[in-house]
C-alpha cells in the first residue's frame, strides 16, 4: 500500500506523523501528478493496481456502501491460494 | 464501468443548488450608482449564462473581487475557492484569498486549512459528475512520478506479483482520513 500525499511540502512532517500515531503499514510517497491529475484529480482517491502493474480500479471519494465495493474487487484480483 | 453513487455526506456542495442566481440580483442591489460599470455588466453577462459553467468559470475570480468590495469577505473567499478549484484563475485567486486571511475568523492556519479542504472538496465533486467514482479499468500505468518521502522516485515495478493500492490523502482532509483507516483494515484482512 502506498499513501500518495497531496499536503505541501510544508506540511509533509505533519501526515508522516499522523501515519506513524496510526500504526498504518504504508509507504509515504508525494508527487503523482499526473496520476492524480488523471484518476484522482481531488482526495480521497484510490488506484488499485493488479499483480502486473495494470490500473484495474480507481475510487474517488467515499462510496455509497462503505469500503465493500473496494474490497469486492480487491478479492477479486487476489489469487485464491494467498486467500 | 460501475458506478456508485457517492455517500449522502460526501454530497456537500450542489451545483444546482449554488445560489448564484439569487446572489447577482442581490449584489446588483447593493452596487452604488457609479460603481465601476464594467462589473455591473459582467455580472449581468453572468446571471443570464448560469447554466453555462464555462462562462461562470471566468468570472469566479471577479466575483470575489467585487464581494470584498462590497464587505463581504466569506462569500469572496468562497468565489476564490470555486476559481481555484474550477476557474481560470487560480493563482490570482490563491493570492486574493490569502491577502482576506487575516480579516477572517480563525486566523492565517485555519483559513489556509479551510481553503485546501474547500477546493478539494469543490474539485471532488467536479470529478465525480466527470469520472464516477468507481471505474473498472485495464491501463498499463507505464512510468508514475511518484516520490518517496526524500525525493527518490518510487519505482512501481518492483511491486510486480503483489496487488497495490494507491491511497491519494492529505491531512486536512477529514474524508481521507476515513478511506485510510479503510484501506488499513483492509490490508490486515
Amino acid at each position: 500500500m502506498l499513501a500518495v500525499d497531496a499536503d505541501t511540502l510544508e506540511d509533509l512532517p505533519k501526515a508522516k506523523h499522523f501515519l506513524q500515531e496510526k500504526g498504518y503499514p504504508f509507504v509515504l510517497a508525494v508527487g503523482a501528478d499526473a496520476l492524480q491529475k488523471k484518476w484522482a484529480p481531488a482526495t480521497p482517491g484510490r488506484l488499485l493496481l493488479d499483480a502486473r502493474g495494470h490500473l484495474r480500479l480507481a475510487e474517488l471519494g467515499l462510496t455509497q456502501n462503505g469500503d465493500a465495493a473496494f474490497e469486492e474487487y480487491v478479492r477479486r484480483l487476489v489469487p485464491p491460494s494467498s486467500q | 464501468m460501475t458506478r456508485i453513487p457517492p455517500r449522502p455526506e460526501t454530497l456537500l456542495w450542489d451545483a444546482r443548488a449554488e445560489p448564484l442566481g439569487r446572489l447577482f440580483p442581490r449584489t446588483l442591489g447593493w452596487i452604488p450608482i457609479g460603481f465601476d460599470i464594467a462589473w455591473g455588466a459582467a455580472i449581468v453577462d453572468a446571471s443570464f449564462a448560469e447554466t453555462e459553467g464555462a462562462a461562470l468559470r471566468t468570472l469566479y475570480f471577479h466575483m470575489g473581487q467585487v464581494q470584498e468590495k462590497l464587505g463581504k469577505p466569506q462569500e469572496a473567499l468562497e468565489s476564490y475557492c470555486k476559481d481555484m478549484a474550477w476557474g481560470e484563475h487560480p493563482e490570482n485567486s490563491r493570492a486574493a484569498a490569502e491577502k482576506l486571511y487575516p480579516s477572517l475568523p480563525g486566523g492565517d492556519e485555519k483559513n489556509r486549512l479551510f481553503v485546501q479542504a474547500r477546493v478539494n472538496e469543490l474539485r471532488l465533486q467536479r470529478a465525480q459528475e466527470d469520472i464516477g467514482l468507481v471505474q473498472a479499468v485495464d491501463e498499463e500505468l507505464g512510468t508514475a512520478d511518484i516520490k518517496d518521502e526524500r525525493g527518490t522516485a518510487v519505482d512501481l515495478g518492483r511491486y510486480r506479483g503483489k496487488l497495490v493500492i494507491l491511497d491519494f490523502w492529505a491531512s486536512w482532509c477529514a474524508p481521507c482520513l476515513t478511506s485510510l483507516a479503510d484501506t488499513a483494515a483492509l490490508q490486515r484482512r
